[in-house]
């Protein structure tokens, strides 16, 4: 019982529950927001990259040669 | 003139583009835009190839002159861009049906729902993997300013989401990782 009061509490560690940033955000809500954060920009970093801007980089390259 | 972009340099751009293009998509929540802006600075970045410093982060240069492209546009139409947003947001905008599960196009509609600053730090440091020093080179604001613009971003996420009780994430987790140890 008391262990378990003392888990409400924060645990055995209970004040350095300064695990929390400044905003008082736990951790673990805050990995959880940034897991998809990462997830979400990581779909669009991974697509190949769209030939027009390939295609863009190749006429810049050529347009300096002349 | 430009000078030459050498071989090395020209993989190195090329290797940074799908990061661009997903900062890009984080900014404006628009994928046809987003490409104009990936674009856009890539241009730009060619044809001031002198102003990088070789052996600088090439990265955090092209991140500024995609932010800097972005806003300094938004300034030039912001009323036609806050419409265009508003409407996209309203139609990715639907209310999580439950605590709990929240799957990503929920996320992406709360996202773009965030003012720009503050989703623009939180991509970098959460996600383009810059340090906060980075991040306030790059957004040319102080270093508590990302932080506090990061933690803001966070508590609006977790608001809109109804993240907010330590359970909704028990919840999220378990169902795969419940019994594995």
């Amino acid at each position: 019982m008391t262990a378990d009061a003392n888990k409400e509490a924060g645990g055995p560690d209970g004040p350095r529950a300064a695990e929390t940033t400044d905003d008082g955000m736990s951790p673990a809500l805050q990995a959880h927001i940034g897991r998809h954060v990462r997830a979400m920009f990581d779909e669009v970093a991974e697509e190949p990259v769209p030939d027009h801007l390939l295609k863009l980089l190749k006429d810049l390259d050529q347009s300096g040669d002349k | 003139m430009p000078r030459d972009v050498s071989p090395g340099l020209r993989d190195a751009l090329v290797a940074q583009i799908g990061s661009l293009r997903a900062f890009a998509v984080s900014l404006c929540g628009n994928r046809d835009r987003a490409d104009d802006l990936v674009q856009e600075t890539l241009f730009k970045a060619w044809n001031h190839i002198e102003s990088f410093k070789e052996g600088t982060n090439l990265k955090a240069w092209l991140f500024t002159i995609l932010r800097n492209t972005y806003f300094s546009e938004c300034r030039k139409r912001k009323r036609e861009v806050e419409d265009a947003d508003g409407k996209y947001a309203a139609r990715l905008a639907r209310a999580p049906e439950q605590h709990g599960h929240m799957d990503m196009k929920d996320f992406h509609a709360a996202l773009v729902q965030l003012p720009a600053d503050q989703r623009e730090a939180l991509i970098l440091v959460g996600a383009a993997g810059f340090s906060y020093e980075e991040a306030a080179e790059i957004s040319d604001c102080a270093v508590g300013t990302i932080k506090s613009r990061v933690n803001r971003a966070r508590t609006r996420l977790a608001d809109m989401l109804h993240l907010n009780e330590p359970d909704d994430i028990v919840a999220d987790g378990p169902r795969k990782v419940t019994r594995s140890a």
